[in-house]
């Protein structure tokens, strides 16, 4: 049991969540798009771009400092949002980077995970991508991230029976 | 849907834990809204198994266990959400476990003192924090004595270690009780309803699933993302 990634689940493999351990403390976000978009059921699969232009726009006026997990408030946080397959027409939003797959949107977050090292933290609940993420980057999930962002919360949140679950292929 | 006004919380540990009294199967889950307990929820650690237990004997059908014979004592209880610790309370013992109906008769017997002697009585070692940004209140109870890490006034991220579960206070067996409130002090304070975010459910047959935002069912098990 246990994931060997996620903030609450391992802190050891995923450096501590707060400020006093080592390593820089998070600072970036690097959110797995289609995974988020699809953990919220309002429509997605008939507009696919549609509502991942509305993701992002949500993004970009959000206020995502205590996400990244660190104890003091954080006053910029960057996010770079990887998008991936027809997602990937959406138009840019001023405030956050939009990364375009040329290929698999997992491959992608994992290299720019890579890229940012210890001082990002990735949104997704895909349990496949998560092994892939280097052992200092830690992942949080999309409701986490959903909770954050202005506006209604449209992730379903029936007693008993939970939200929608993510892609089909998180097992 | 979860009223508007629930208090988002992640998981507050690692590993498999199954709900019991959960506030999706009854409100008041405890059974009372005495000590702001009407959305409270229970977690009890399990194996891969989904027992809280590997050893069984005869202790276990007709008396008390020693809490270590649990899966869940000891294990470190997480922040589960980024705030500031407003109370904490150590120093309560953890007491003999009670699995059995039969053993669970004079325990039931001392609930009334329990209650009388206040919230140390029933909720044993404890945590209060207040969300940041928030006006809410959330109580880690039972803790192990000696486990608790943080002290008032501390800023926690969220996943930070606040103690590790125990079975102090008013528990039969090693759990997590959480419950949110409108104030830090349970004997005054009103239940807030709660709500998980990201979270998998194992299910007894096929693969698990995830939930982005929900309150666990009764007996599910679950395991923070």
């Amino acid at each position: 049991m246990g994931d060997p990634d996620g903030p609450v689940t391992d802190g050891a493999a995923s450096g501590p969540a707060t400020a006093d351990g080592a390593g820089p403390p998070p600072r970036t976000l690097v959110v797995d798009v289609a995974n988020v978009v699809g953990s919220r059921p309002d429509g997605w699969w008939r507009d696919r771009v549609g509502a991942t232009q509305r993701l992002l726009e949500q993004l970009a006026g959000a206020d995502l400092g205590d996400l990244v997990g660190v104890v003091e408030v954080v006053a910029v946080v960057e996010v770079v949002a990887v998008v991936e397959g027809r997602a990937r027409a959406v138009v840019d939003v001023p405030g956050i980077e939009v990364v375009r797959a040329a290929g698999s949107g997992d491959d992608e977050v994992v290299a720019q995970a890579e890229r940012l090292g210890a001082g990002c933290r990735v949104v997704t609940a895909d349990r496949g991508l998560r092994e892939r993420l280097p052992s200092t980057v830690a992942a949080v999930g999309p409701g986490s991230l959903l909770d954050r962002l202005p506006g209604p919360t449209t992730a379903a949140a029936r007693p008993g029976v939970g939200g929608v679950a993510s892609r089909p292929r998180d097992a | 849907m979860t009223r508007p006004d629930a208090v988002a919380l992640r998981l507050p540990f690692a590993g498999t834990w199954r709900v019991e009294n959960s506030p999706a199967r009854r409100v008041p889950s405890h059974g009372t809204h005495l000590f702001a307990t009407t959305y409270a929820i229970d977690f009890v650690a399990v194996d891969e198994h989904r027992r809280s237990g590997s050893t069984r004997d005869w202790r276990t059908w007709v008396a008390t266990e020693p809490p270590e014979r649990f899966v869940g004592f000891g294990v470190p209880v997480l922040a589960p959400v980024a705030g500031t610790v407003v109370r904490v309370h150590d120093g309560e013992p953890d007491h003999q476990a009670r699995r059995s109906q039969l053993a669970l008769v004079p325990y039931a017997l001392t609930q009334a003192s329990r209650a009388r002697d206040g919230a140390a009585g029933l909720a044993g070692n404890h945590v209060v924090l207040r969300p940041t940004g928030g006006d809410a209140h959330v109580l880690l109870a039972h803790l192990r004595r000696g486990s608790l890490q943080v002290a008032p006034g501390d800023r926690v991220g969220f996943g930070q270690p606040l103690g590790a579960c125990g079975n102090s206070g008013n528990s039969t067996e090693p759990h997590v009780h959480l419950q949110a409130m409108d104030g830090p002090d349970g004997t005054t304070a009103r239940g807030l309803p709660v709500v998980f975010l990201d979270y998998r459910v194992h299910t007894r047959r096929g693969a698990p699933h995830v939930v982005a935002r929900g309150v666990p069912g009764e007996r599910e098990v679950v395991e923070a993302l």
